[in-house]
C-alpha cells in the first residue's frame, strides 16, 4: 500500500464537498416544494423576530397600565395589548427571537458535542466507545422531559442554564449517528490509506472522517433546532423554563393560559408561531435529507 | 444466544446503578427539599425543622441515604412517599393502568393510521395522496402538544360541550365504558396525531424497500394478484422492522405524557411525577424514573432479540 | 381514497379550533346542574397527600378534612370563636382559665353524646392524645407551637380535660382545633406502629358532619352524610372533592355543571364569569396579604430613608385596581382589618407620593447618577427582588413595581426562583438564610396576633424563627413577649396597636394588598358562607343545600 501513496490522495479530495455536488444538492432541494415553502416561511419568521422588535415603537417590557384592556387589534396595537398594557405583537416577536436563538444555540451545542463524542467513540473503540455509549444509554433511559425537569430544578432557571441543560440531554442521537457513520467509514480504503501515510488520529478524525459524515449530521442539526424550540416551550409551559420578564413563546403561552376563558386568541398566537416554525424546520430538514443523500430518497 | 443475553443483562446492572446514583444525588440536592412546602409558617421554629428533617431521615449523609435506598430497591422496596406515607410501588401501581389505557390506545390509533398511510403512500409514491399524507403527518408531528390540547379543550369542551374537559370518568360512572371513552377522545387525539408521522414515514420507507425486492417481483411474475402481493408478501415483510421500532417505543408508554396528563387531568404516571416534583417527594420521583429506566433496558434487549428472531441474518455477538 | 385520512382530521380540527376560538369566551346558558340534588362536587386543585390534617400542610387536605373532623373551638365567617366540641369557650371571665403559679390551667368541658363515625364516644382521653401525638418525635407534625408549653393534661372524667401550661399562653383557643389540629380518635391511632404510615391517613374517622367513603387515586375523594352528627344531620347526602389541576378545565366544568364549587377562583377568570348564568362568584376577605420584605442586614436597607422612600413610590391603588382586578383591597397594615389587633385609627403610613420619596432620598444624600439611578458614596440604589417563579400575578406586580421605583431613581432587578428555594429552611433558603435583598410574597395572618412574635422578635431571627427581615427593636421584643402572656384581649389590644406603630415607622415590610377568597359556585347551591380564616369555605358545609327547582333566569 505504501508504494501507491499518491493514488489514494485522490479519493480523499473527491469526497470533500466540491462545487458540482453543492449545486446538485441545491437543485434537488429546490425541487422539494414543501422544503422551499418551509425555508421561505422560516426566513420570513426570522426576519420578523430579529428585525421586528427593532422597528416596533414599543419595548417588549414596556408596561403601561394606561394601555390595558385593548384586547382587540387596532392601528396602534396590531394584536392588541396584554394585561400590563404591553404591545402583544412586539412581545410575540421578541419572544420568537429568544425561542429561535435558544433553538439555534442548543442545536449547535448538541451537534458539536454529539459529533465529537460519536467520532471519538467510533474511531477509538474499546473503552472510549464503551464509556461514551453507556453515557448515551444513561441519558436515553430516562424520559427526556422528566430528566430535564430534574436538571432544571437542580441548576436553576437562568436562560443560559436552560440552553445548556437542553443541549446536554439532546446530543445522544447525533452521537449514535456519527459513531455509526465513522464505524462504516473506518474500514474504507481512504482512511486506511491516510493512516498508512502517517496521518495522526486527530487528523484522521477531523480531516477525513467527520467531513464525510457531515451530511446526516447537518440534517439532524436542522431538526434539532425544531426539537429544542419544542422542548424549551414545553419546559416554559410547565413553569420550569425561561422565566418572565424574558418572554419566550413557551412562557407567553403559559401567560395566555391564565386568560384562556376570556381572551383565548392570546394563547393562539404563540402556539401558532411555535407550530409554524417547527413545521417549517421539519420540512426544510426533510428537504435537506433528500437533497444531501439521494440514496435515502425512495 | 443465552450467553449474549446473560452478558447484556449483566452490563445493564452497572448502567442502572449509575442512573440511580446520578438521579438520586441530583434530586436530593435540589434546593429547598421536602420541607419547603411549609413555606414561611410562623408557627415553625428551628427545632421543628430539625425534628422533621430527622424524622424524614434527611439528616443522613447523601451516600448513606443512597445506599439505604439502593439496598431496599434491589429487594423490590422503593420506599414510602414522604408526603402520603404510602409505599411508592403501590402509588405507581394504581396509576399504571390509567397511563397504559391512555398511552396504549394512542399508540394503537397512531400505529393503525400511520401504517395505513405509510402503505398507501408506498404503493403510490409521489402521488397526490403521498404528498398530502406526508405533509399532513409532518404538520401533525410539529404541533406542540400542550397548545393543541388546550385548543381542542376550548373548542370541544368549552364551546361545543361535546366532550368533557378533563378527568377520567364522570362521578359514579366508573364502570361505564362509553362514559370513559368520551374522556379519552381528546387526549388520545392529541397524542396520536403527534406520533402518526413517525410511523407513517417509517412504514413508507420500509414498504418501498420491500416492494423493490426480488421476491415481490417473483410473486408478481407467478401471476399472484396485486392484493395478495401487497397485502400478504410485501406488508408482512415490511412490518418486521416496524415491530422492532414499536418495541423500542414501549417503555415510553409507562412514563406517560406529562403534558397531556396535566392538561387533561388524567391521573397517570406523568402527572404523579409532576405533582411529586412540585413537593420534592424524592422517593416517588426516583420510583417513576427507575421503573422507566428498567423498562427501557428490558425492551431494548427484547427488541434486539426479536430482531434476530424475525431476521435470521442478524447474528448476536 | 374516499375516507379522510387521520392527519386531515387534525387539520380539520385545527381549522375548527381557529374558527371557534373567538366565540369560546361566550357564556352558555343551556347547561344547568348535572349532579343529583343531594350531591355537591367541589373542585380541589391538588390531590391531598393524607386525610389527617395534623400530618399535612396541604390546603387540599385541610379542605377535605374539615367536614370530617371537629376541633374544640371553631371560627365562624365573622371571625368569632364558638365552642365546637365544647359546651362553652374557656375564658378567664368564666373561670375556666386560671393562672397557677408561673403557669396557667385551662378547663375544657366536652359536649356530651358526641360519637366518632365508628360509634365510639368522644372522651377527654382523645384530647390528651392529640397533645401526645404532637410531642411524639417520630410523628411528622409541622409545628408544636403551644403544645410544647403544655406540662400535663388531667382527665378527671370522660368529658373534662384540664390542660396545664408552664406559662400563660394567650392564643390557647387556637389549640386542639381545625384547620390542623382537630380531635382524632385515640382508640384508632394510639396503637399504631407508625402514625405517619397508618391506613387511617387514607380512610379517616372523625366526628364531623360527613363520613369518609372512598378515595379514588388521582380522581376524587367521596364523603357521605353523617346522620348522627351532633350538630344535626347535613342537608346533603354526598360530598365529592374532584381533583382538577388546571384552572381552565375547572372553569369549564363549573360552567358545564360537572362541578358545583370551584374554590379559589382564578382572578383572571372573574371578567368572563360575570357573563355566566350557570354559576355565581362569592368574594370574601382572606387573612393573607401580599407584601415586600426587606432584608435589614443588607447595607442598602439598613437605611430607613430608603425603605420609607420606596414605600412612598408605590401606587397601591393603581396596583389594586389593575393587577389585582379591584378585588384585592389595598393593605396598610400587617394586621387584618377584621382582626381586633388592627388599629383603625392609624391611616396609611406612607401614601403614594413620588415627590416626597425623591425628597427623602435627596435629603439622605442619594444623588441621581448619569443612568437615572441614584448613587451615594459609590453605592447605587439598586437591588434585586426575589419571588416565587410561576405565579403570574407576582410577576406582573414586580414589573409594575419596577416602574414605580425607576421613577424615583431606584433600580429593581427581578429574579424569581422556585418556591422551594425561596422558602427552604436555614441556611439554604433565600429568606431563612438571609440571602436576599427584597422579596415579594404573602404572609398569612392567624386569627390571633400572637404569631407575630415569630416574625418580629429579635430572638426569632433565623435559624430560630421567621424573622427573615432581621428586624431588631428592643421595644418590639418587649411588646411581643407581653402579648403572649396577657390573657385578656383588652389588655393585649394596645400592645399590638403599638406593634403596628413601630412597623409603620420602620417599614421592614411594605404591605401591598390583602388577598380575597373568590369561590365560584353553581347558582342552585345555597348556604355557602366562605370563612376568611383557614377554615375556608368548607367550615359550614353541613348547611349547604341544592334547590334546582328555581327558574332559570
Amino acid at each position: 500500500m505504501a508504494t501507491t501513496a499518491p493514488a489514494f490522495i485522490a479519493p480523499v479530495q473527491e469526497l470533500a464537498p466540491a462545487e458540482p455536488r453543492w449545486r446538485s444538492v441545491t437543485r434537488r432541494f429546490l425541487k422539494h416544494k414543501l422544503a422551499v415553502a418551509g425555508l421561505a416561511t422560516l426566513l420570513l419568521l426570522a426576519i420578523a423576530v430579529y428585525v421586528g422588535p427593532l422597528v416596533s415603537p414599543y419595548a417588549f417590557d414596556g408596561n403601561d397600565l394606561t394601555q390595558t384592556g385593548h384586547w382587540w387589534p387596532s392601528l396602534q396595537h396590531w394584536l392588541g395589548t396584554d394585561e400590563l398594557g404591553r404591545d402583544v405583537l412586539t412581545r410575540l416577536l421578541y419572544a420568537g427571537r429568544i425561542s429561535m436563538t435558544v433553538g439555534l444555540i442548543v442545536a449547535l451545542l448538541s451537534v458539536l458535542l454529539g459529533t465529537l463524542v460519536g467520532a471519538f467513540a467510533g474511531y477509538f473503540g474499546s473503552w472510549v466507545d464503551a464509556v461514551s455509549m453507556r453515557l448515551v444509554d444513561v441519558i436515553q433511559s430516562v424520559p427526556l422531559l422528566m430528566l430535564l425537569m430534574v436538571l432544571v430544578a437542580f441548576l436553576g432557571h437562568d436562560l443560559r442554564i436552560i440552553v445548556l441543560v437542553i443541549a446536554l440531554t439532546s446530543w445522544t442521537g447525533v452521537a449514535r449517528l456519527v459513531r455509526g457513520e465513522i464505524l462504516a467509514l473506518k474500514g474504507q480504503e481512504f482512511v486506511e490509506a491516510a493512516h498508512a501515510v502517517g496521518v495522526g488520529s486527530m487528523g484522521q478524525i477531523f480531516r477525513h472522517l467527520i467531513p464525510n459524515a457531515l451530511a446526516p449530521v447537518f440534517v439532524s442539526a436542522t431538526l434539532g433546532v425544531a426539537d429544542a424550540i419544542t422542548l424549551e416551550s414545553a419546559l416554559s409551559f410547565l413553569g420550569v423554563g425561561i422565566q418572565p420578564p424574558i418572554p419566550s413563546w413557551g412562557n407567553l403561552l403559559t401567560d395566555a393560559q391564565q386568560y384562556l376563558v376570556m381572551t383565548p386568541w392570546l394563547a393562539f398566537y404563540p402556539g401558532l408561531l411555535i407550530f409554524l416554525t417547527v413545521a417549517s424546520i421539519n420540512f426544510v430538514g426533510d428537504g435537506l435529507r433528500d437533497a444531501l443523500d439521494p440514496k435515502l430518497k425512495q | 444466544m443465552t450467553r449474549y443475553l446473560a452478558r447484556r443483562l449483566l452490563t445493564a446492572v452497572p448502567l442502572l446503578i449509575g442512573i440511580s446514583a446520578l438521579l438520586f444525588i441530583l434530586m436530593n440536592q435540589v434546593p429547598g427539599g421536602p420541607l419547603a412546602v411549609y413555606g414561611a409558617n410562623p408557627h415553625m421554629h428551628a427545632a421543628d425543622r430539625a425534628r422533621l428533617i430527622h424524622a424524614m431521615g434527611l439528616d443522613l449523609p447523601i451516600h448513606m441515604r443512597y445506599f439505604k435506598w439502593l439496598l431496599a430497591a434491589v429487594q423490590g422496596d422503593l420506599g414510602h412517599s414522604i408526603f402520603t406515607g404510602r409505599p411508592v410501588l403501590e402509588m405507581i401501581a394504581e396509576r399504571t393502568p390509567n397511563t397504559l389505557v391512555l398511552m396504549g390506545l394512542s399508540t394503537v390509533v397512531s400505529l393503525v393510521v400511520g401504517i395505513a398511510l405509510g402503505v398507501y403512500s408506498a404503493i403510490k409514491p409521489y402521488s397526490k395522496f403521498d404528498y398530502a399524507a406526508t405533509t399532513a403527518s409532518f404538520l401533525g408531528y410539529s404541533l406542540p402538544t400542550f397548545w393543541f390540547g388546550i385548543m381542542l379543550m376550548m373548542v370541544f369542551a368549552a364551546k361545543l360541550h361535546w366532550l368533557p374537559a378533563g378527568g377520567m370518568h364522570s362521578l359514579g360512572q366508573e364502570g361505564n365504558w362509553v362514559d370513559g371513552l368520551s374522556y379519552l377522545v381528546l387526549p388520545v387525539t392529541v397524542l396520536s396525531i403527534v406520533s402518526v408521522a413517525s410511523w407513517s414515514r417509517f412504514m413508507r420507507s420500509s414498504m418501498l424497500e420491500v416492494l423493490r425486492a426480488d421476491f415481490i417481483r417473483t410473486a408478481r411474475a407467478k401471476g399472484q394478484t396485486e392484493r395478495v402481493v401487497i397485502g400478504y408478501h410485501a406488508l408482512r415483510n415490511a412490518l418486521l422492522p416496524v415491530v422492532t421500532v414499536v418495541m423500542m417505543a414501549m417503555p415510553g408508554l409507562f412514563g406517560g405524557a406529562v403534558m397531556t396528563e396535566t392538561i387533561f387531568a388524567w391521573p397517570g404516571i406523568g402527572r404523579l411525577f409532576y405533582d411529586s416534583m412540585g413537593k420534592s417527594d424524592y422517593p416517588v420521583m426516583m420510583g417513576v424514573l427507575m421503573i422507566s429506566a428498567v423498562l427501557v433496558v428490558v425492551f431494548n434487549l427484547l427488541a434486539d432479540v426479536l430482531y434476530s428472531v424475525v431476521d435470521p441474518r442478524i447474528q448476536m455477538e | 381514497m374516499h375516507r379522510t385520512p387521520g392527519p386531515w382530521r387534525a387539520v380539520l380540527a385545527l381549522t375548527l379550533a381557529c374558527s371557534c376560538l373567538a366565540g369560546c369566551a361566550q357564556a352558555n346558558a343551556h347547561v344547568s346542574r348535572r349532579n343529583a340534588s343531594d350531591t355537591v362536587v367541589v373542585r380541589s386543585q391538588q390531590e391531598p397527600d393524607k386525610l389527617n390534617p395534623t400530618l399535612t400542610n396541604a390546603i387540599s387536605a385541610v379542605d377535605v378534612g374539615t367536614p370530617i373532623f371537629n376541633g374544640l373551638v371553631g371560627v365562624d365567617d365573622q371571625m368569632h370563636l364558638y365552642p365546637d366540641l365544647l359546651t362553652a369557650l374557656p375564658t378567664p371571665e368564666n373561670g375556666m382559665v386560671k393562672l397557677e403559679g408561673k403557669g396557667m390551667a385551662v378547663t375544657y368541658h366536652l359536649r356530651p353524646g358526641v360519637r366518632f363515625h365508628d360509634g365510639v364516644p368522644l372522651t377527654s382521653h382523645d384530647v390528651w392524645f392529640v397533645w401526645k401525638m404532637h410531642m411524639d418525635p417520630k410523628v411528622l407534625v409541622s409545628s408544636r407551637d403551644g403544645y410544647d408549653k403544655i406540662t400535663r393534661i388531667d382527665t378527671p372524667d370522660p368529658l373534662t380535660a384540664v390542660v396545664h401550661f408552664k406559662e400563660p399562653y394567650a392564643p390557647y383557643l387556637g389549640l386542639f382545633s381545625l384547620p390542623n389540629d382537630p380531635i382524632l380518635p385515640a382508640h384508632l391511632l394510639e396503637k399504631s406502629a407508625d402514625i405517619n404510615l397508618d391506613g387511617f391517613n387514607r380512610a379517616p374517622v372523625g366526628t364531623g358532619p360527613f363520613k369518609f367513603k372512598e378515595w379514588v387515586a388521582g380522581d376524587h375523594v367521596g364523603l357521605v352524610a353523617n346522620p348522627d352528627y351532633f350538630g344535626g344531620a347535613p342537608k346533603l347526602q354526598k360530598l365529592y372533592f374532584k381533583f382538577i389541576p388546571d384552572d381552565n378545565a375547572a372553569y369549564i366544568q363549573l360552567a358545564n355543571g360537572d362541578i358545583d364549587v370551584y374554590a379559589d377562583f382564578n382572578l383572571e377568570q372573574l371578567q368572563p364569569a360575570k357573563e355566566q348564568r350557570t354559576f355565581r362568584v362569592s368574594i370574601v376577605p382572606s387573612m393573607s396579604y401580599e407584601q415586600i420584605s426587606f432584608n435589614l442586614e443588607k447595607p442598602l436597607f439598613k437605611e430607613r430613608a430608603v425603605r420609607v422612600a420606596l414605600a412612598h413610590a408605590i401606587n397601591k391603588d393603581e396596583m389594586s385596581r389593575t393587577i389585582y382586578k379591584g378585588i384585592w383591597p389595598v393593605a396598610h397594615s400587617t394586621e387584618h382589618p377584621l382582626s381586633w389587633s388592627y388599629n383603625p385609627k392609624l391611616g396609611e403610613p406612607c401614601p403614594y407620593d413620588p415627590a416626597k420619596a425623591r425628597q427623602l432620598l435627596d435629603a439622605a444624600g442619594w444623588k441621581v447618577g448619569p443612568d437615572g439611578v441614584r448613587v451615594k458614596n459609590g453605592q447605587r440604589l439598586s437591588f434585586t427582588i426575589n419571588s416565587t417563579a410561576g405565579r403570574k400575578i407576582r410577576e406582573q406586580a414586580e414589573l409594575v413595581l419596577q416602574g414605580y421605583f425607576k421613577a424615583i431613581g431606584a433600580e429593581m432587578k427581578i429574579q424569581n426562583v422556585e418556591g422551594g428555594l425561596l422558602f427552604a429552611g436555614y441556611p439554604t433558603g433565600l429568606l431563612q438564610g438571609g440571602k436576599y435583598e427584597a422579596a415579594l410574597f404573602a404572609y398569612s395572618t392567624s386569627i390571633d396576633p400572637a404569631a407575630n412574635i415569630s416574625n418580629w422578635h429579635t430572638r426569632m431571627i433565623p435559624p430560630e424563627g421567621q424573622n427573615t427581615f432581621r428586624f431588631r427593636d428592643p421595644e418590639m421584643d418587649r411588646i411581643l413577649d407581653r402579648g403572649n402572656l396577657e390573657l385578656r384581649q383588652k389588655d393585649r389590644q394596645p400592645l399590638y396597636w403599638r406593634m403596628t406603630e413601630i412597623l409603620d415607622r420602620e417599614m421592614p415590610t411594605i404591605p401591598l394588598v390583602y388577598w380575597t377568597e373568590t369561590h365560584g359556585m353553581n347558582r342552585h347551591l345555597h348556604g355557602f358562607k366562605a370563612n376568611p380564616t383557614s377554615s375556608r369555605f368548607v367550615w359550614n358545609v353541613k348547611d349547604w343545600y341544592v334547590d334546582s327547582t328555581e327558574e332559570q333566569p
